[in-house]
């Protein structure tokens, strides 16, 4: 009568390992970002090895540097839903996250040029006190994509440029949260243990294919960029039971093993217009598509534990870019963008781990060029407004952990380039 | 120029990174606390919890009882569909018969006789939730105690149930009161502490088997403590502790007491006073007990009694009622005639209750029932009055149901074929009087609809679940093991 299988409540893990809304960043270049990402359709700097590495091919002749970090603090509050969470309400705590993006380009000859891109453009980090009412689903995430990103592009004629590259990707988790015992029907269960799930992905690969229109008002441009399938292979999932009653049932049922899991970031394609209305202002818009209902469910098939499914259900999304510059001065550019960002995620799937919501993302920057050298700076603001889980009175998380979140997050962004002649 | 705008950007970066959302106004989920409180009922005590029927456990009774009326009631309104069990399959577990021997339940034959079968398969092997990866929703653990309720979680030699609910040490060693708490329940229903007393009645009068008043008040402060430390402010409900002497077990013959000393006489199969030609007076002869002052004879006592137990012979009455021996012969046949076995031999001290015993008793449930509601008020514990229900029951039966055993009520008795335990009507009773309570407390908009326990009349039949019965019953074949009903 030995009773082996415990059902176990395990809200693991890496809701939206990648992606618009879920949580794509925008911090590849610190021109770019200033312009909200609107570079699909002309490149200004070697980050367009990411936007558009068709791009590279209208870079100025030469070999490019340009590389730079983002500051990103985000807030998260939560309000519990009457009357089943009265008088709870939380931030999470303050944590300032800092992905990079470094590129280096370089031109073969007329036609040809290559390019490198190492940037991390999807990541998530969300940390609750561990008070926090929603911890048995997760009080603390911490996720990082690398994308090493080799390119080439070929410029079929003076005004048109093609290209193609590889994504050789990996990711690094960190997952905590609490684990609850013997739920049923009208209870969450029985909380008897903290998890910590760390691990690396395998190395993944994907590819992008790229085209661009360059004349000197207007740009065209269009990349795809294909799903990675990341695989989480051996990521140790480590237990430690609480002391209480259950005790005894988590040292014996949650022993430390590893997990396997899977998760495909979605293909997506970006399209965009520049024009440049006056010689020194000018605007871009883009409009992008990503197939986030590939992120369906989250399998974690643990070593020893039974497999746990969560149910994911993301639709697919799209966001709206624009990006304009102003170069008010010489060697001075004033930039500035705004993003419509629907989110992915439905409204069952709002959790502790991954609260998002439609996003209006606000940015602003400077930069100035130095002989060869160019640095940039920006800023951007990430308001993700107010999502509630409550519907008409209705909770609808399907944890049942229902209430209202409210983010914001701040990007500094701060970038160098230096062009070889 | 230049210097402007780098000061603005810099200002106004600055002034937004300290930006941070407000605290969002809380969402109003439609629902109540009172509501909420339905959401996940679980039921802790003892074999009246467990809907033990009958001596033992099977399915048919564990779905009609307590715990399972009162959870189909609550789904009527809130929808619920899990309430987990540790049921039994037919034919049931019933009492250790010695020799690894275990019967099932009883039941009643086609001839109305009282019956259980030895069973065949391994006890084990009629589980059939067994496998279930949490504790059970209904906690009673036939046989517990109060002193069980804190500290046992198995392992008891003499009382497998512990070991069938509890599943240690797959749950950790832990007691039902901790597994109530590891289920994380909205509420809790306590009904405990009858086993700490009815011991005493079942085994005739043994008042060393009654818990102290101090230990039973000290126990049942540390279970409310324990359940309020888990649950915080979280409904419990509890009932009291009915008078065990005012159970079929102890009071089916209490009618064949007559007399200016209320003393019992012989009585027939049929359980009517015989009246014997030529015996002076009403006609009545004595049955013969060890103890004097009798007040009650159990049904031990009335299965002894049918093997001639307490049935004087011709010796004995010549011998001490001064009967000519012609006489006493002829009273002999007759009481062969009626169906008696005479032998002389008086009924054991073991099988009736004296007055002294009785009111000891009482008073013990009176004192026990004292503690419940002081505790119950410290504790912010509305308490049921089972003791009140069982009361009306036997006064003046509720909802068509009577306190009589199934010997003398076949067709409307709430009590099972054990003489201690509830059957399904009987459990409805209960269900209702805990709704009752709930109700009063919770103050729904739309109250938790009553069972009708009409529908709940009649004892299970093998095969026949439900059946009401059409005959009245003659004879008590089968042994009723005191020392092991629960």
């Amino acid at each position: 009568m030995k009773v082996k299988v415990f059902s176990i409540f395990l809200i693991f893990l890496m809701v939206g390992w990648a992606g618009a809304g879920g949580f794509e960043l925008y911090e590849f270049g610190a021109a770019s970002s200033a312009m909200s990402g609107a570079t699909v359709a002309r490149a200004w700097d070697a980050s367009t090895v990411f936007y558009n590495p068709s791009g590279i091919a209208f870079l100025e002749d030469g070999a490019h540097f340009y590389g730079g970090v983002t500051l990103i603090s985000a807030t998260n509050k939560w309000t519990g839903a009457d009357p089943i969470f009265s008088d709870e309400q939380h931030t999470s705590v303050d944590n300032i996250h800092h992905p990079i993006g470094v590129y280096f380009t370089y031109q073969f000859n007329e036609s040809i040029y290559a390019g490198i891109g190492v940037t991390n453009p999807f990541g998530l980090g969300l940390e609750w006190e561990e008070d926090f009412p929603g911890r048995s689903i997760s009080y603390n995430t911490d996720l990082k994509s690398f994308y090493v990103s080799p390119v080439l592009a070929y410029k079929i004629m003076d005004e048109l440029s093609i290209s193609a590259g590889l994504d050789i990707v990996f990711g690094e988790i960190t997952l905590q949260r609490y684990v609850r015992l013997f739920d049923s029907e009208g209870s969450p269960g029985f909380e008897a243990a903290k998890s910590t799930i760390e691990g690396s992905s395998n190395m993944a690969y994907g590819f992008t294919a790229s085209i661009q229109y360059k004349t000197d008002n207007l740009g065209l441009g269009f990349l795809y960029r294909h799903s990675v399938e990341n695989k989480l292979e051996n990521a140790d999932a480590k237990f430690t039971a609480l002391d209480t009653y259950a005790r005894p049932v988590a040292e014996t049922n949650l022993v430390d093993q590893k997990v396997n899991s899977a998760i495909t970031f979605p293909n997506f394609f970006s399209v965009g217009v520049y024009y440049k209305f006056l010689e020194n202002f000018g605007a871009e818009v883009d409009f992008m598509w990503y197939n986030w209902s590939v992120f369906d469910e989250l399998i974690l098939d643990f070593e020893e534990l039974p497999s746990v499914v969560i149910p994911e259900e993301y639709e697919n999304s799209i966001q709206f870019r624009l990006g304009l510059h102003y170069d008010f001065a010489l060697d001075w550019q004033l930039r500035a963008g705004y993003i419509y960002d629907q989110t992915p995620q439905p409204i069952q799937s709002v959790s502790p781990l991954l609260p998002d919501n439609d996003r209006h993302d606000f940015s602003i920057g400077l930069g100035y060029t130095l002989n060869k050298w160019q640095f940039d700076a920006g800023y951007m603001l990430v308001d993700f407004g107010e999502r509630s889980t409550v519907e008409n009175g209705e909770g609808k998380n399907h944890d049942g952990f229902d209430g209202t979140y409210a983010s914001i997050a701040h990007l500094l962004f701060i970038s160098v380039g230096f062009h070889f002649e | 120029m230049k210097k402007i705008f780098i000061f603005i950007l810099i200002l106004s970066i600055t002034f937004f990174f300290a930006c941070k959302p407000d605290q969002p106004s809380a969402p109003q989920l439609n629902v109540t606390l009172q509501e909420l409180a339905l959401s996940k009922i679980v039921m802790v005590g003892n074999s009246l919890t467990a809907g033990y029927q009958s001596s033992g456990m099977m399915e048919d009774f564990q779905l009609n009882s307590y715990p399972y009326q009162l959870f189909q009631q609550v789904a009527s309104l809130t929808g619920a569909t899990e309430f987990e069990q540790p049921l039994v399959s037919e034919p049931g577990i019933g009492l250790p018969a010695g020799d690894g021997i275990i019967l099932t339940p009883l039941y009643l034959d086609s001839e109305g006789n009282l019956t259980s079968d030895t069973l065949t398969v391994s006890p084990l092997l009629l589980l059939k939730n067994a496998l279930l990866s949490r504790p059970y929703d209904n906690l009673g653990v036939p046989g517990a105690d109060l002193n069980d309720l804190l500290n046992t979680y198995g392992g008891v030699p003499t009382n497998p149930w512990f070991d069938m609910i509890l599943r240690n040490p797959n749950f950790g060693n832990t007691t039902q009161l901790k597994q109530v708490a590891m289920l994380q329940p909205t509420m809790v229903l306590l009904w405990a502490g009858s086993n700490d007393v009815l011991g005493a009645a079942l085994d005739g009068g043994d008042l060393d088997q009654i818990t102290s008043q101090a230990d039973f008040q000290s126990r049942m402060q540390q279970i409310l403590t324990q359940l309020r430390n888990d649950l915080g402010a979280k409904p419990i409900i509890m009932a009291n502790i009915p008078y065990v002497t005012d159970i079929p077990y102890i009071n089916t013959v209490d009618h064949i007491f007559v007399g200016q000393g209320n003393t019992p006489v012989l009585f027939d199969n049929n359980l009517q006073v015989i009246s014997f030609p030529g015996v002076p007076g009403d006609g009545y002869l004595p049955l013969l007990t060890v103890e004097s002052n009798v007040e009650h004879i159990t049904l031990e006592g009335l299965l002894a009694y049918q093997q001639g137990l307490g049935v004087p012979d011709s010796a004995y009455m010549v011998d001490n009622l001064g009967l000519q021996s012609a006489q006493a012969s002829q009273l002999q046949s007759g009481m062969i005639l009626a169906g008696l076995i005479p032998t002389g031999l008086p009924l054991g001290e073991t099988m009736t209750l004296t007055s002294t015993e009785s009111s000891t008793i009482k008073d013990a449930v009176d004192g026990f029932n004292t503690t419940i509601n002081a505790l119950a008020t410290t504790f912010q514990v509305p308490v049921v009055d089972a003791n009140a229900a069982l009361t009306e029951l036997n006064e003046n039966g509720i909802d068509g149901a009577s306190g009589r055993f199934v010997l003398v009520a076949p067709t409307n008795t709430a009590f099972s074929l054990d003489g201690v335990h509830a059957n399904n009507a009987g459990n409805a009773i209960v269900a209702n009087e805990f709704i009752k309570v709930i109700n009063a407390i919770l103050q729904l908009d739309t109250p938790i609809p009553e069972v009708n326990v009409s529908t709940k009349l009649g004892q299970y039949v093998p095969g026949m679940a439900k059946a009401t019965l059409g005959k009245s019953i003659l004879n008590v074949k089968k042994i009723f093991s005191k020392k092991e009903v629960f």
